[in-house]
């Protein structure tokens, strides 16, 4: 597929994520944060993780407001796949693309670790790397109720009390299923010798 | 009950990284801003019967709430 | 001004100030003081070190850089070649744990993406005083996460390290960082020495501050009870800014836009201007004036003394200005042409259409004193002196996971294996690994100084080879007191002739490497500590040998290297492990531990968290002492050919042992951390 790969100032994950879709079989593009483009060049799209805009103001604040995000959101409404990782995700909830915000983890302290989770839909279970230090999904009590009883939540931590999250919740997605975001990174765990292949054809 | 609010930004000759982070995403986007500063606003209510809070407020201040190597702090509501 | 005070504010010894004189024809004028101040300070002329580290100099052919540049450069065959070096920031983290320990990070990587290599892993050796001695809680959690902040942020994981306590470190903490880069195939390494008549004199990065303005000259003076008037010249670094830096870099260095590049670390433009044209043979008109500002009230001195982050130096011809300002104007960062090559081995400064100052760098650069202080030879000691202290002890047994779980391990999609583990372990695109280690161990050194600076190369070596990595080149930075007493310098000889010793008998030369001197307070001097990074090689990826037991039903033995019994002998040690390296590339071993002065038993512990246990048909008080010893797991064949001595303790078996968090609780308890 043709997928486009999302770059901010201060991305950092980019370079990864672009590897796991061409070993994967996939044609990435990287798409820079001050260009426009067109909704129908690309199959899909991801937002990879790292410090976009060095995470100032508030992780992600910044990188929601620039030129490239109008263009993911008339894709996003197109009903393409558009995948947040990390700070990927935190990008799609301040766009308003997903619902809630990802806020400091629980101690205050960055968290790199290996995660359990398990998708609350189907009880399959996968092993991802975190590395996050503003984790903690928070929403308010009646937009949690809303993504549980409209089958948004797609990913939670199996530990409790993992970084703070509201009901251990790791990703979620929209209402039409097709923006998903999430804080574990499948691009690190898709070969053996990295841990776990759980993240080889994680999302397309 | 009175509220007190403790004001602090990067000292001025201090880099302030996101000052500039914020203020290069705002000339982008075309807003007619010189300057920015980023900096924390901390809310304190003391206990009822604190007579010096002039005093107290300096105290707590110290205490931690910034960093005087790179930062100034203020205190409002006295 | 008298000249008593302008030598005192300046930091510059009447020694040196009737040097200059002569050097001069003159007395010093105007902005001479600050070049000489910053130039001629201990950080970035060396003048106490440079005579004896000769000794690290070596002719072999896998080193592609000559002395003088920013990093040492590898070839590692297969079209893939690294650049590596460690760096302190120790009085700067003491101060402001944050930033001093952020900056240190953002330092080090400066001088490796300016040769042209992208970095990809960081390590880190901490040395922090008594849990409970004054502020030094919260210098921990400082410096752990200026370190995770700044790594993070900017995309590099931080892949292994150490960290220390000792109480010689109160008033001294120690902040090391190394960083690793690797070249694109095809990608020419940069130089830092200035060519090209004609050529342009570029400002690259951030504005310039007045941070850190006279900072060099502080990390060239002890502490004394003053340390609340240094505190203006704090760095603040900016990783993001940083990171928008190597991309920038790595662009331009890719499409050879670029002749030569500098970063501009301590002492800033200075250092970087005049080393830059020094070494090039060429000389500079610069413009003051020019250089882009952050505080409009700063004067040509502080432009030349300010050490604000994220900045770069470079050399490109005119034709190439347009392209090159494009990408960094892109990266939104400043762009500024601030000068021009000329051949008048001179450097030129003007300041408001003003010359301020003309004067050959050489001079400053070259011609920077270079001490012979005192010193006597030290010898190493008998090793049953350490009897006492490697018996195990219980309180020791404390594992800093609270630090190191604060580094994004992944980032770059190499890392195989990460911290918490003896070595790190990096992918390369050849179906071969890179491992790195850490070295250098404060009770050691304190016990006997020349021991424990061969235990600092040695020990890493011997932790590489237990994983299958062979040491290929070291790097270390040389942590120590104040070089005018005599035992220090005695400690820094010593240090310096026993890592060099390490170098040639392993064959893995030293290619790069930092001095730290003036760790002292009001005369008390930190434990001498020369801190060494090894990079070791693994021939193929398929090849692993974990530190964790992992088979039922092996044969596990204790191999003995270095017995205390015995006297120390590093050619010995090598061989004993050379042969066993051997017999680990026949693919004989399982898994292997380095055996630490944590005990044998800690070992075992460690070994067994991969859920295998040893069913034990010998205890420690069986076993012979030594300073080093492997653990190994293998199956009969290796064991009946062994050459070296060794001890067989027991037979693997499964158990459901998991990982256990007591040593990192312990860790918290003392630390006060959550």
């Amino acid at each position: 597929m043709k997928v486009g790969v999302v770059q901010f100032p201060g991305t950092n994950c980019d370079r990864d994520v672009f590897q796991w879709l061409v070993d994967q079989g996939h044609s990435p593009t990287y798409l820079w944060h001050q260009d426009r483009f067109d909704r129908g060049s690309f199959e899909a799209c991801v937002i990879p993780g790292g410090f976009s805009f060095g995470d100032y103001l508030r992780s992600g604040a910044l990188a929601a407001r620039s030129s490239v995000m109008k263009s993911v959101s008339e894709m996003a409404k197109s009903g393409k796949p558009i995948l947040g990782i990390c700070n990927g995700f935190q990008i799609l909830c301040e766009a308003g693309l997903l619902p809630g915000v990802l806020m400091q983890n629980q101690k205050g302290n960055f968290i790199d670790d290996w995660a359990d989770l398990k998708n609350p839909l189907n009880n399959k279970k996968i092993r991802l790397p975190v590395a996050h230090g503003d984790g903690r999904y928070f929403a308010s009590s009646d937009t949690v109720k809303k993504l549980w009883d409209q089958n948004q939540v797609n990913w939670c931590y199996e530990r409790a009390d993992f970084n703070g999250s509201v009901d251990e919740i790791a990703g979620v997605q929209c209402l039409s299923g097709n923006v998903k975001g999430l804080m574990p990174h499948p691009e690190r765990a898709y070969q053996n010798w990295m841990g776990s292949t759980d993240g080889w054809q994680f999302w397309i | 009950m009175k509220k007190y609010f403790v004001r602090i930004l990067p000292k001025d000759e201090v880099l302030d990284v996101q000052g500039r982070a914020v203020l290069q995403m705002l000339k982008s986007q075309k807003h007619p801003v010189a300057s920015i500063r980023v900096g924390k606003l901390i809310e304190v209510v003391l206990n009822e019967n604190v007579s010096q809070a002039q005093e107290v407020l300096k105290k707590i201040t110290a205490e931690g709430l910034y960093n005087p190597l790179v930062e100034v702090a203020e205190v409002e509501g006295l | 001004m008298d000249l008593n005070l302008k030598l005192k504010k300046y930091r510059i010894k009447p020694e040196e100030y009737d040097l200059i004189c002569k050097l001069l024809n003159r007395p010093p004028e105007g902005v001479e003081w600050a070049l000489f101040s910053s130039l001629w300070s201990e950080h970035c002329s060396y003048k106490s070190s440079k005579n004896y580290l000769k000794a690290f100099r070596s002719e072999d052919p896998r080193i592609l850089t000559d002395e003088g540049e920013n990093a040492g450069v590898f070839d590692l065959g297969f079209d893939e070649r690294m650049a590596f070096k460690m760096e302190s920031h120790n009085h700067p983290s003491f101060i402001e744990p944050f930033h001093g320990a952020a900056t240190g990070v953002g330092g080090i990587l400066r001088d490796i993406f300016t040769m042209g290599a992208r970095p990809i892993a960081l390590a880190n050796f901490l040395c922090f005083g008594d849990s409970e001695s004054p502020r030094m809680k919260s210098i921990l959690r400082g410096v752990a996460k200026g370190i995770s902040t700044y790594g993070n942020c900017v995309g590099v994981p931080t892949v292994t390290g150490a960290t220390h306590s000792e109480s010689e470190y109160n008033s001294n903490v120690l902040v090391n960082a190394f960083a690793l880069g690797l070249f694109e195939k095809g990608q020419k390494m940069i130089s830092a020495k200035a060519c090209g008549i004609g050529n342009l004199v570029v400002y690259v990065g951030a504005k310039t501050g007045s941070d850190g303005v006279h900072g060099a000259s502080m990390a060239s003076e002890s502490f004394d009870s003053q340390i609340e008037a240094k505190k203006p010249t704090i760095q603040i670094g900016d990783a993001y800014f940083e990171k928008l830096l190597i991309e920038a870099c790595l662009e331009v260095l890719e499409k050879d836009l670029v002749v030569a590049m500098q970063d501009m670390g301590a002492a800033g433009l200075t250092s970087s201007s005049f080393e830059m044209a020094s070494r090039g043979g060429v000389g500079f008109n610069l413009n003051l004036s020019e250089v882009p500002l952050r505080d409009s009230r700063m004067g040509p001195e502080e432009i030349l003394l300010s050490e604000s982050q994220e900045r770069m130096l470079l050399i490109c011809e005119p034709s190439k200005k347009a392209q090159l300002e494009g990408i960094y104007q892109r990266w939104g960062l400043e762009f500024k042409v601030i000068g021009e090559v000329v051949q008048d081995r001179r450097i030129q400064l003007k300041w408001q259409n003003e010359v301020i100052c003309e004067i050959d760098p050489d001079l400053i650069v070259e011609h920077a004193p270079r001490y012979q202080r005192p010193y006597h030879q030290l010898q190493v000691q008998d090793l049953n002196l350490l009897k006492n202290h490697l018996v195990q002890c219980e309180k020791d047994w404390m594992d800093p996971e609270w630090i190191y779980r604060q580094f994004d391990q992944r980032v770059g999609l190499r890392t195989e294996v990460g911290t918490g583990n003896p070595v790190a372990s990096l992918r390369l695109k050849s179906n071969r690994n890179l491992g790195i280690a850490v070295g250098a161990r404060p009770w050691l050194l304190k016990m006997d100084p020349k021991l424990g600076a061969y235990d600092a190369a040695i020990e890493p070596c011997l932790k590489l080879m237990a994983q299958g990595f062979y040491p290929q080149a070291m790097t270390d930075c040389l942590n120590f007191g104040n070089p005018e007493k005599v035992e220090v310098m005695s400690q820094f000889v010593a240090a310096v002739e026993a890592i060099s010793d390490v170098a040639k008998i392993w064959k893995a030369p030293v290619i790069s490497g930092n001095v730290s001197f003036y760790n002292e307070t009001e005369n008390r001097n930190i434990i001498p500590t020369p801190a060494v990074a090894v990079v070791g090689l693994k021939s193929s990826s398929d090849l692993k040998i974990g530190s964790c037991l992992s088979e039922e039903g092996m044969t596990v033995g204790v191999l003995y290297l270095q017995k205390l019994s015995d006297p120390f002998d590093a050619k010995k040690i090598f061989e004993s492990a050379s042969l066993f390296f051997k017999e680990l590339l026949q693919g004989r071993v399982r898994s292997a531990r380095l055996v630490t002065e944590k005990g044998l038993d800690y070992c075992l512990f460690k070994m067994s968290e991969s859920g295998f246990g040893i069913g034990m048909s010998k205890n420690q008080t069986q076993l012979q002492a030594c300073l080093y010893q492997y653990v190994v797991e293998a199956g009969p064949d290796f064991w009946k050919n062994l050459k070296i001595p060794f001890e067989i303790i027991g037979t693997t078996k499964k158990t459901n042992q998991s990982v256990n968090s007591k040593t990192a609780n312990r860790f918290n308890q003392t630390w006060g951390l959550i």
